[in-house]
């Protein structure tokens, strides 16, 4: 049976920004609560992973037409930061994300600086080339090694989380082309939308479960 | 197998808590374990960070836990729990 088309509207928007950005401020707080005993490196690349997420969030809702032909945000240089900022973000957040498992074979070598260097520069070749392919086989590229990673953590029978990890960089890399190729998911954005609050709510259930 | 930083911390105040929550620098060096470097790089990160203080009597120096010790050596399976479950 086709998957029926829900095209998503102002109230669907709002209401979707604030729920994730709720649930990422409440996943970075939450965190925070034992970063701040520990002041363990793989807790804070943990707890970045949300803060990015919830100010992609919060940029991607300020990016999306519905939202900016409400506001008459229509001037080229606030859209062009709007879309850098959003970018950026995005791509720090899934950094970090891939950091926090990865970070303790870089040595070390501080990946942090590299991370947002990275992501800087996809910034700013996306927005000043236009060229949102590189933006995709960026990130195509990236899910791969999250995957290699995530499949070599999976041997470690106590790491429980890979599956949701990848759901969480899939939909991320979704909300992402959402907004730069709307046509490309066309009719599924509802969906996309209902699934990454569901991976992120299962997220923000176990980070309270385990930090009580 | 090689002890984690959580683990030597957690070792760290675990035995000055068993020691009634007063022990000299000296045994403290010999049951935790650690090179003498280690053990001064070791007790100088967990008094900057208020999880042990220094106390002096009689001229003679002791380490005793702080609150933020105790609730450290308190949370310390939760943290190792989080910590492996998200592959941190």
């Amino acid at each position: 049976m086709p998957i029926p088309p829900l095209q998503p509207n102002f109230g669907t928007e709002i209401i979707y920004s604030i729920v994730v950005l709720t649930i990422c401020l409440m996943i970075y707080f939450e965190v925070n609560k034992f970063f701040k005993l520990t002041e363990y490196k793989g807790i804070s690349y943990f707890q970045n992973t949300f803060l990015f997420f919830a100010i992609a969030y919060f940029f991607r809702f300020l990016a999306k037409p519905v939202v900016r032909s409400l506001f008459s945000i229509r001037m080229y240089f606030f859209n062009t930061i709007i879309l850098l900022v959003f970018i950026y973000a995005s791509c720090v957040a899934v950094f970090y994300l891939v950091y926090s498992l990865v970070w303790k074979k870089f040595g070390v070598v501080n990946g942090e600086i590299l991370i947002h260097l990275i992501a800087v520069v996809i910034a700013l070749i996306v927005l000043l080339t236009g060229n949102v392919l590189f933006f995709i086989v960026v990130n195509i590229v990236l899910l791969i090694y999250a995957l290699v990673v995530v499949f070599l953590e999976r041997k470690n029978k106590k790491f429980k989380m890979y599956f949701i990890y990848l759901l969480l960089v899939i939909f991320s890399i979704l909300n992402i082309i959402d907004i730069l190729v709307p046509n490309f998911i066309f009719g599924l954005q509802l969906w996309i939308y209902i699934f990454s609050i569901v991976v992120f709510l299962i997220l923000l259930y176990k980070v309270l479960k385990e930090i009580k | 197998m090689k002890r984690s930083r959580l683990e030597i911390i957690k070792d760290i105040l675990k035995i000055i808590q068993e020691k009634k929550n007063k022990i000299k620098p000296t045994p403290l060096l010999r049951y935790s374990n650690l090179s003498s470097q280690s053990f001064s790089q070791y007790i100088e990160e967990l008094l900057k960070k208020g999880f042990i203080k220094e106390a002096g009597e009689k001229g003679k120096k002791f380490f005793s836990l702080t609150q933020k010790g105790f609730t450290y050596l308190e949370k310390y399976r939760d943290i190792i729990s989080f910590v492996e479950d998200f592959g941190l």
